[in-house]
């Protein structure tokens, strides 16, 4: 079948008034010119080459709709953020492909493919991405999703890895998408949580078609197939147990695409949000002891208002009113608000296009998102990676009907945001169907940079150069054998008494893992008090000497 | 006042609880005095001709789509300036989720014919789904100008303003749509949403309480908003009970207007779609009709065959669930769930050998399918084979991995078949069993 299609040319009322009044129909892609970038992409100038293959071909394979993914983490232990990118491949032959690449940071954001020299050889479908140091090695491990089983990539610390699924007990066979490592215990050494979207197979595809009879991608409810989600327990041995039925999580599940852990009632203890495709969402409340109970239905972050379970994908969390609570951000498909739930501490109120997030993302099909502060203004922006997942709509572009532009929303006060530039933060709007991304600060010049996976194209690496970005402080938060603290909280009080509060984790957004540092962006400020709130409930306070730099902060070092 | 009338714009503009939010004035006066313009000249001739919106590729659309398409195409550009033609282009499109050519064709009919309320409300929603929140507003204002007394355009206006933050605006529209419709459930839950958006949960109590709602398609999503509001003030446990009872809540609004769209539903998908919408609101007898209608358009069309299937089955017809299912799986060979849908069938039918063969098909391309395995136990049971059924057990505790989830099939066996003569004799030696096996 062929795909190409030609965008329709759409009535063009000439005059300014009649176009202000007449707005609203199709695609309005506004330019600004006045307004400068904030992205320019880089990825093959500074040798991240990846080109993502679906292994599309006449049939439909539903899988070839949702991966990769990506990670941003610190390989070796010298500071920079190395990135990792998750291969698809081949459906029919998975175990042929061999196609995840590793590129190690030179140190000034400038990449080597060092995939030959690292040994990663996993083989499958791959789909995401998540990064911890599960062993207490004090080195960055990684765990790749698949369709089928998933993998443990072990960091031996010397730019080699090596896959210990087996050993480790972590090879679950489903169709694992997005996963995250924490500390569910606190007992020292992380957990992991793998969410499961379908229970899938070649053999079992389903035909389906749009809305106007066109053969196109089934959407997750056609298999009526969900799967449960998988929590495995760190022994603190180098292996795990599957604790999903004991710890309660195995009670309610869905068609699961992005997760993310937080201290989501203030109990000191790490929760989980799943987002569900379709299906409602989960809020996993940390009981103790081992159990989990959810509570989204209760807590209102479940569904929308009218009861529908939207088609949830990327998630991240983040205290955007300051008020001390983690609320919570689910990216949708086109046609559905984004559900941003503030948390009012029992429970969620969503106001997603009260605060501007509805109305600027409502024709794009959305995946990989995060809050960050991209221009250090001390004000939380989300960057949204998008890319349609049927032929419902009218084609953007040439070549690629599921393509999309990615969208950049500034922070403003009071947890509002505004779309400044409509093309994705770029000059000019790149079209791809984007999956996966992760953030970081790659060449270290304190903009938070983006690395995105598109499906069946190269990944973008969107540098960050926003107009006069303030200071900044990352903070590297870890315990005293020097190990990454998932889970803890940070927060800067700046001189006139604004409170930024930030939690430290890898695994949110997308199928993918972002640097585990808590960046804060300052503005003109650069004198403030620093205290991180350990997983656990102690606070101490950090002695800040200096901005514009990342900052190690140990676990006993501080004050109490 | 009836839909067609023209009316003057002074109306609700004037009336203090006509909810204008003041970023919108500039826009709605330069909306209004184009539409005045539009009005003052009849039907309208644009000084340039207007493009006609339609798909530069249809490959793979439904052929009678396309056809309805190029019907609908062909008498605009014979009528260019007939305001109906455009607004029937638009609900063709609409109709079959095509927003971005829809809009253009409501934009053209509403300025060919500014008075005609139903395709402003049109031009409304279509602009709502599509991002256009303030646009779509616009539209309505000029619904409610047109026909001030249409209950659920002030419910949208009061579900629009509620998104955007407007509580109190949103609530005057709540409470005029209830002054014209005291029965509206959409509109009383409205009310109770915008209580639980300003944090008074016990007013959304009130209102999510009354006998009327209870009544309604809306009922269960009155319990689970109970259940929300129960939680906020504390009250867990009857919360979790109203949450419970709110299980497949979505919020059904009574749009006559809206109903009116589904004439144009003519492609194949679109009545499957719809006869999916007639099952899940309980009218199963009706999709049927619809779909030996299709059916016998399209044999062999295995989405129209399973979806007859499933229809039938809805109604307990499970000779006809079986030869329209049984269709679907010759068509869809690969689709293992369609074979376990193909043998409960054949089950319910009494004919459990052709069950046997079908699950065991299905069990050949998915061995880890719990409900293939249940449907083979369940045959076996009805046909009395106990040995057999002991084999497949164990053959059931090997697929899935696991003798809980074993256990768990042979749990919905039992509770399908509670009260089948074999069983006690069969739960005997299945718990012997296990006691004999391993650890």
């Amino acid at each position: 079948m062929t795909r190409a299609h030609h965008r329709i040319t759409r009535p063009c009322w000439v005059v300014l008034l009649w176009t202000l009044a007449a707005c609203g129909q199709g695609e309005q892609v506004e330019e600004t010119p006045t307004a400068d970038p904030w992205f320019r992409e880089e990825g093959s100038a500074r040798g991240l080459v990846f080109e993502h293959r679906s292994g599309h071909g006449e049939a439909f394979y539903f899988p070839e709709l949702m991966g990769g993914g990506a990670a941003l983490f610190d390989m070796d232990g010298d500071g920079d953020l190395d990135a990792f990118c998750v291969q698809s491949g081949e459906l029919d032959a998975p175990e042929a492909v061999t196609g995840h690449r590793l590129f190690a940071n030179r140190g000034d954001g400038h990449f080597d493919d060092v995939t030959a020299a690292s040994g990663i050889s996993t083989r499958g479908y791959g789909m995401g991405v998540t990064s911890g140091d599960y062993d207490g090695d004090g080195d960055t491990d990684l765990y790749v999703t698949q369709v089928g089983p998933n993998a443990l990539l072990q960091n031996l610390g010397d730019g080699r890895f090596t896959e210990v699924t087996s050993a480790a007990g972590v090879g679950d066979d489903g169709w694992g998408t997005s996963a995250c490592f924490f500390d569910k215990d606190g007992d020292g050494d992380l957990d992991l949580f793998v969410a499961n979207y379908v229970n899938w197979s070649v053999d079992g595809e389903l035909t389906c078609f749009g809305p106007t009879g066109q053969p196109d991608y089934c959407g997750p409810t056609s298999y009526s197939a969900t799967r449960s989600d998988v929590l495995y327990e760190n022994r603190g041995d180098g292996t795990f147990v599957d604790v999903s039925e004991s710890s309660g999580i195995q009670a309610t599940f869905g068609n699961g695409l992005g997760v993310v852990a937080g201290d989501f009632n203030g109990d000191d203890r790490p929760d989980l949000f799943v987002a569900n495709d379709q299906t409602p969402d989960q809020l996993w409340i940390n009981q103790g002891e081992g159990r989990f109970v959810d509570r989204a239905e209760l807590a209102g972050c479940a569904r929308d208002r009218n009861g529908t379970s939207r088609a949830g994908m990327g998630v991240d969390s983040a205290d955007l009113d300051a008020n001390g609570t983690l609320d919570l951000l689910v990216v949708h498909m086109a046609r559905e608000h984004d559900g941003l739930f503030f948390n009012k501490g029992r429970f969620f109120t969503e106001r997603t296009v009260e605060v501007g997030l509805g109305l600027a993302t409502l024709q794009r099909t959305r995946f990989g998102v995060g809050f960050m502060d991209f221009n250090n203004d001390a004000l939380l922006d989300a960057y949204v990676a998008n890319g349609r997942v049927n032929l419902q709509m009218a084609p953007l572009v040439e070549g690629d009907p599921y393509a999309e532009p990615n969208t950049l929303l500034r922070g403003l006060p009071e947890g509002r945001f505004e779309d400044p530039l409509h093309r994705g933060g770029c000059e000019q709007p790149l079209h791809a169907t984007s999956r996966g991304a992760a953030f970081g600060d790659v060449n270290g010049d304190g903009g938070v940079d983006v690395l995105v996976v598109n499906r069946d194209g190269p990944a973008h690496l969107f540098m960050n150069c926003a107009p006069a970005r303030g200071h900044w402080l990352a903070v590297r938060a870890v315990d005293e054998q020097g190990r990454d603290v998932l889970g803890a909280f940070v927060t800067w009080t700046d001189a006139a008494g604004r409170v930024q509060r930030r939690e430290v984790k890898s695994g949110f957004s997308y199928c993918s893992a972002s640097a585990a540092r808590a960046h804060f962006g300052l503005g003109q400020e650069q004198a403030g008090s620093l205290s991180v709130r350990w997983p656990g409930g102690t606070t101490e306070s950090f002695a800040v000497d200096g901005v514009d730099r990342v900052i190690l902060v140990k676990r006993g070092d501080g004050e109490s | 006042m009836r839909a067609g009338e023209r009316r003057t714009l002074a109306g609700p503009m004037s009336d203090p609880t006509f909810p204008v939010h003041a970023a919108l004035v500039p826009r709605l006066m330069l909306t209004c005095g184009l539409l005045l313009l539009a009005g003052c000249t009849g039907q309208g001739s644009p000084a340039t001709p207007r493009e006609v919106p339609m798909p530069a590729a249809m490959d793979g659309f439904d052929p009678t789509l396309i056809a309805l398409i190029d019907e609908a195409v062909a008498a605009v550009n014979q009528a260019p300036n007939d305001a109906h033609a455009w607004r029937d282009l638009g609900q063709l499109y609409e109709a079959h989720l095509m927003l971005e050519w829809a809009l253009p064709a409501y934009t053209a009919a509403v300025e060919l014919d500014a008075s005609d309320a139903r395709v402003q409300y049109r031009l409304a929603l279509a602009r709502m789904q599509n991002g256009d929140l303030h646009g779509g507003l616009m539209s309505l204002d000029r619904v409610h100008q047109l026909e001030p007394d249409y209950a659920p355009a002030w419910c949208r206006r009061g579900a629009s303003l509620l998104d955007l933050g407007q509580v109190a605006d949103a609530r005057l529209a709540f409470e005029r749509a209830l002054s014209m419709d005291p029965d509206n459930s959409a509109c009383t839950i409205g009310l109770a949403q915008v209580a639980l958006q300003e944090g008074d949960p016990e007013r959304a109590l009130e209102r999510l309480q009354s006998a009327t709602l209870m009544e309604s398609p809306n009922a269960a999503l009155a319990h689970r908003l109970q259940g929300k509001a129960l939680f906020q003030l504390g009250r867990e446990e009857q919360a979790q009970s109203e949450i419970a009872r709110g299980q497949g809540a979505r919020l059904v609004m009574n749009d006559p207007w809206s109903r009116e769209l589904k004439v144009f539903k003519k492609g194949t998908s679109a009545l499957l779609l719809r006869a999916t919408r007639l099952m899940d609101r309980g009218k199963t007898a009706k999709a049927v009709e619809l779909l030996e209608e299709l059916f016998a358009r399209e044999a062999e069309n295995p989405k129209v065959a399973r979806k007859l299937g499933v229809a039938h089955a809805g109604l307990a017809q499970w000779p006809q669930a079986v030869a329209a299912l049984s269709v679907a799986s010759r068509l869809e060979p690969g689709d293992a769930e369609l074979k376990v849908s193909l043998a409960w069938a054949e089950i319910m039918a009494g004919d459990n050998e052709a069950a046997l063969s079908t699950t065991l098909a299905a069990l050949d391309q998915n061995a880890a399918d719990p409900a293939a395995h249940e449907a083979r136990l369940t045959a076996l049971l009805k046909l009395e084979r106990i040995e057999e059924m002991i084999a497949a057990y164990r053959a059931t505790q090997d697929s899935l991995g696991s003798r809980t989830a074993a256990q768990t099939c042979l749990e919905r066996v039992r509770t399908l078949n509670p009260d089948h003569p074999a069983w006690a004799d069969l739960q005997e030696r299945i718990e012997a069993l296990e006691d004999d096996a391993p650890r």
